[in-house]
């Protein structure tokens, strides 16, 4: 402070050298450096991209060496202008300051959104190219999730062929359904769910919660279709779902975001993430940390009718919170040690109002934390994770009919686990491996308080498996994989019951158990597979797999009101059984259009299917059938599933899809001599027989735009067929949706979203002919710095 | 944040401070997350007096047993009523009605028949929103004698189903009188019958409802700003399973079928399949049983139904 003032009362000569010669030492202390250098890695997962170009325009082009690090030297300039580019990614222009920083420069590039050899994971547990792999691979891209408008993650899915889509009220439905392959889009049990190779299903219904994966936090998602239980055993009948998360590139790199839309939506988001070298030694330390919340007004979902008949309903409203953080270190070249927190409260009106504070209203209070290693012992590759997921959900219901009826439903479902597969190669084979746990548990009650009936529900689930796959090399055009996988399961501690029974619950009472038996099942799935793959582009491929889904807890150990019924606790239900058989060739007719097609004939066994007991029940409006969860039919599934992918450049990409599936009950076994109902030549429900799917993106200097149009097609309401009661319909009607986004990047560090969701404003129903909420506008400001 | 907290306060003293500070604000989290366990006492009277049945009272069969409730969930609300009658064979549910009376309390008044029992005991509960239960019990002895009541008789009334206002449709089931939307102005609160038609379950259904069910909103949308909503309810299992026949029907002379054939257990504020010949055993608001035969029930929106009613004087 004292030299600026002794500057400031100095003469005016000597001032104006003193100037010069500060000028001139400011000048020679930034002048130009002689070198840039940096590497180039993969956006989607961090790797090193040896080969990659750089070219510092004015100054020429160099390539990455084997650990991806470039250098450029003789520079006479400051400010520079590169161009990153390598075979597979989408080019990058870069403009940097020399002044700022001269080495260090990570450069990330982003996988093309058509990755016909990208590595994908899920359908063999090994690192694997699309095209090497024997099984058809659907692969969500980072571009695609960039240039598609969605709020949540299952928007995206719907994009891929053949999946069955269910999310009826868009942000306010508290639960959404994907399925595949034919199978009923009511539950979500037939399809596992994965992600980071960790299943989230629920061994209490088989259900996922969505709704907590962050889209921010997605890298990718990679969609596995047919059945995969030969490698992940329970739930993989129809499908397996990896949703893979977003790993840090950068040594720091946050992104922040703020929306707002339609019926009053507003939420904000922080996707934070690093990496930090830990000294000289290779290893470095990375963390991640995701954090959202949203809430909406919302609207009236009920029909018409119900509007008119109930004067307590109110719109179905929304908010959320969820928080992720990720923390791991890379050791000893090719190690990771990674642990992850996830946290999620959601808080859902469904539209219906009486005298609590929110009406009715459901709230998941959901924890989950994974450990994982990654890495190799000796020639053996390792992959382990432990988990821990736990969700307290919590219903509140009310409603007036003759009187009063408020009760809540509290139920703490836990999932613990430890997956563990070990690949080793010997020659042109590669073994794997390996072992997984899980313990699935839940207990549950419902508590009334316009009576004094507490209504319990518990039961615990072990799952056991073994499995061994060979993945063999014959040829250099010919790969066979054959894998074989053996689950046993123990049902136990299973009970039911009631505390207090007064007339709103007395109708369970004789089916209480309150000690049920415990149960044993066991299932083999086997799956092999061979492909001829004649270029790095074309191959056909057979493939026999095996798939099972477990009975789900809910189904075991609780009674309770079902649409039409009384459904009553089965603690005997067995696993239910599908086979497939399937043909897929994928070709690339002209340079940069890529097709893929599957056939597939899956028939299932022991389908688990809600029959009549014979007996009735009076709930307290008339008698009503009983009905038992039981192993009693056989499906007949087939269908096709084809695709056009077209890259004409880097930043102008189209898609279609078409799917068809034929769903059949073959063969339904009564249980009781006066069933009425016969289910046999009936189809599934929520089954969409054509699905069509098609769009496209292109990315350009005034404003980036994904445009995607999705069909599908009618589906049957229930399971007879028959023309129900509400909708008046035999089928749900078939709908056409697009979906539009609009974007731009301001300045590198700046992007301004437009999402519109169902642009013509299609309305389409649910079996309670309740609305979907139709177009959805929403507009987000994201910063990246 | 308290990372923060120390990294800022490195002096012993600072330290000291902070860690008190940190004590304190760990209290003050605990304290804060601690479980609400206060739970609100139920509390209960039984009205007593004229015209209300006191304890120990010997009432004979067919005599009026009248119970009068006063009770309050004390700051939580009060959610759940119910009424037993237990004789040495068995314990019958005469109502069981989830309620919301907040801080005004509950008060209401209840009328049922004494029936052949010699001795029974009248258990009354009502319970708050802490699921904290109050009861009180009566016990009423056989008297010597009947005291089955006069019945009024309407043979032949019609009503209107929801789209058909030209015939009336808004029962006075006390006065055997039917208005229709016209003349209804003043007599909304004595309305304890409308029907209407819809199918459900796949079947045709004629059905009998009141204004106090909610559904009932859907087919008759005025009722919406009705002030004062009777609510009468039916006993839907007889009707379904034809425990009453015509004949029986025809043959009551006082209310002893009347309230013989009332079973409280299945009954609804909404009767459907009420087919030609069916008889409905019913209760209205005001505690009066009646019995409904159906002389004809169109199966149209547009129809009508034709009925008759007798119902305790």
């Amino acid at each position: 402070m004292k030299r600026v003032l002794y500057f400031l009362i100095i003469p005016g000569h000597l001032k104006a050298v003193v100037a010069s010669g500060i000028l001139a030492l400011f000048v020679l202390s930034t002048s130009a450096q002689d070198c840039i250098r940096g590497r180039v890695l993969d956006a989607s997962n961090g790797q090193i991209l040896p080969g990659a170009s750089v070219n510092v325009i004015n100054y020429g082009l160099v390539s990455t060496d084997a650990n991806g690090n470039f250098k450029v030297c003789s520079l006479h300039s400051d400010t520079l202008t590169m161009l990153i580019s390598f075979v597979g990614y989408q080019s990058k222009e870069e403009h940097v300051n020399l002044r700022q920083k001269a080495s260090d420069y990570s450069f990330s590039l982003e996988p093309k959104s058509v990755l016909i050899n990208d590595l994908v994971v899920t359908a063999t547990r090994t690192d694997n190219r699309v095209l090497n792999t024997p099984v058809r691979v659907n692969l969500i891209t980072p571009k695609l999730i960039e240039s598609t408008a969605l709020q949540n993650v299952d928007d995206v899915l719907k994009l891929a062929p053949g999946i069955n889509y269910s999310r009826p009220f868009g942000i306010f439905s508290s639960k959404a359904i994907v399925t595949m392959r034919g199978l009923s889009g009511k539950e979500q049990g037939r399809v596992l769910v994965l992600l980071d190779g960790v299943p989230i299903n629920k061994s209490d219904g088989g259900t996922v919660d969505w709704n907590m994966v962050d889209i921010g936090s997605v890298q990718k998602i990679e969609i596995t279709k047919g059945p995969g239980s030969a490698i992940y055993g329970q739930n993989a009948m129809g499908g397996i779902i990896n949703i893979i998360t977003r790993a840090p590139s950068e040594a720091i790199k946050i992104r922040a975001s703020v929306e707002a839309g339609s019926f009053w939506t507003f939420g904000e988001k922080i996707n934070a993430g690093g990496t930090k070298k830990l000294g000289n030694s290779g290893n470095s330390f990375f963390w991640v940390a995701n954090l959202f919340n949203k809430s909406s007004k919302g609207y009236i979902t009920q029909s018409p009718a119900d509007r008119a008949a109930n004067p307590y309903i109110i719109k179905s409203s929304m908010k959320e919170e969820g928080v992720n953080v990720k923390a791991g270190l890379n050791f000893k070249s090719g190690n990771t040690l990674s642990a992850m927190v996830n946290y999620y409260n959601d808080h859902r009106g469904t539209g219906e109002k009486e005298f609590q504070p929110d009406g009715n209203v459901t709230d998941h209070d959901s924890y989950g934390m994974t450990l994982n290693y990654k890495g190799n012992s000796g020639k053996t590759k390792v992959n382990s994770s432990l988990y821990n997921f736990t969700e307290n959900y919590k219903k509140v219901n009310e409603y007036i009919k003759d009187d009063y009826t408020w009760y809540n439903v509290l139920s703490v479902r836990r999932d613990i686990g430890w997956n563990t597969a070990m690949t080793r190669t010997y020659g042109r084979q590669e073994f794997t491996g390996g072992f997984d746990f899980r313990n699935g548990s839940v207990d549950a009650y419902d508590k009334y308080y316009t009576s004094t009936d507490i209504v319990y529900n518990k039961g615990k689930m072990n799952t056991y498996a073994l499995f061994l796959q060979d993945e063999i090399g014959l040829s250099e055009k010919f790969r066979l994989i054959a894998g074989l996988r053996y689950d046993m399961a123990d049902f136990y501690d299973g009970a039911f019951y009631i505390t207090n029974p007064t007339m709103e619950t007395a109708f369970m009472k004789d089916y209480q158990v309150p000690d049920m038996p415990v149960q044993h099942w066991q299932a083999l799935s086997p799956r092999i597979s061979l492909q001829y793959k004649w270029n790095e582009t074309d191959r056909i491929y057979l493939l026999y797999s095996k798939g099972f889904r477990p009975s789900v807890l809910d189904d075991l150990c609780r009674s309770g009101r079902i649409k039409g019924g009384f459904k009553i606790a089965n603690p005997a239900l067995k696993p239910e059984y599908i086979d497939n058989y399937e043909a897929g060739i994928d070709l690339q007719a002209i340079e940069k259009l890529n097709f893929s097609t599957s056939l597939f004939y899956s028939p299932g066994k022991d389908f688990q299917y809600y029959v009549s007991n014979g007996q009735t029940i009076d709930m307290g409006f008339g008698d009503r059938p009983i009905f038992i969860r039981a192993n009693i039919s056989k499906v007949e599934i087939y269908g096709i599933e084809t695709e056009f992918r077209y890259e004409a450049s880097s930043d102008l990409s189209f898609y279609a899809n078409y799917s068809y599936t034929h769903s059949l009950i073959r063969d339904y076994k009564k249980i009781a001599s006066n069933d009425t109902i016969n289910l046999s030549g009936k189809y599934l429900t929520d089954v969409p027989a054509h699905i069509f799917t098609a769009g496209g993106n292109w990315n350009n200097k005034l404003v980036n735009a994904g445009l995607a149009v999705h069909y599908n097609g009618p589906m049957y309401i229930n399971d007879q067929n028959i023309k129900d009661d509400i909708l008046q319909s035999v089928q749900y009607e078939g709908y056409t949706t697009v979906d539009l986004k609009l974007w731009r990047v301001f300045k590198d560090h700046y992007r301004l979203s437009l999402n519109v969701m169902n642009l013509l404003d299609k309305k389409y129903y649910d079996s309670k002919d309740a609305v979907c909420p139709g177009r959805f506008i929403t507009g987000s400001f994201e910063v990246n710095f | 944040m308290f990372c923060l907290l120390f990294r800022k306060t490195q002096k012993p003293q600072s330290f000291l401070k902070a860690s008190w500070l940190s004590v304190f604000l760990g209290f003050l989290i605990f304290v804060s997350c601690s479980k609400e366990t206060s739970e609100h006492k139920t509390t209960l009277f039984l009205k007593t007096g004229t015209g209300f049945t006191a304890d120990g009272a010997s009432i004979p069969v067919g005599g009026t047993i009248r119970i009068g409730v006063q009770a309050s969930g004390s700051g939580s609300a009060l959610t759940y009523i119910r009424i037993d009658r237990i004789t040495a064979y068995d314990t019958l549910v005469q109502l069981d009605r989830g309620i919301y009376a907040g801080s005004d309390g509950y008060e209401a008044d209840f009328v049922f028949s004494k029936d052949t029992s010699e001795v029974e005991t009248w258990v009354i509960t009502v319970m708050n929103a802490d699921r904290v239960l109050a009861s009180k019990s009566l016990v009423i002895k056989r008297g010597t004698g009947t005291a089955y009541g006069d019945i009024n008789y309407f043979p032949s009334i019609s009503l209107g189903m929801q789209s058909n206002s030209a015939t009336e449709q808004f029962l006075d089931v006390d006065k055997g009188i039917a208005y229709t939307v016209g003349n209804l102005n003043g007599h909304e609160a004595d309305i304890d019958m409308i029907c209407y038609y819809y199918i459900t379950s796949g079947l045709s259904s004629p059905t009998f409802t009141c204004p106090g069910y909610t559904a009932a909103v859907a087919y008759y949308p005025m009722l919406n700003s009705w002030q004062t909503k009777c609510t009468t309810l039916y006993d839907y299992r007889s009707t379904d399973n034809n425990l009453i026949s015509i004949d029986q029907f025809d043959a009551a002379q006082n209310d002893s079928l009347l309230v013989t054939a009332y079973k409280p257990d299945k009954v609804s504020g909404n009767c459907k399949y009420c087919y030609t010949g069916k008889v409905v055993p019913f209760k209205t608001q005001a505690g009066k049983y009646g019995l409904i035969k159906v002389l004809r029930a169109d199966e149209t929106e547009t129809g009508s139904l034709e009925v008759s009613v007798k119902v305790q004087k």
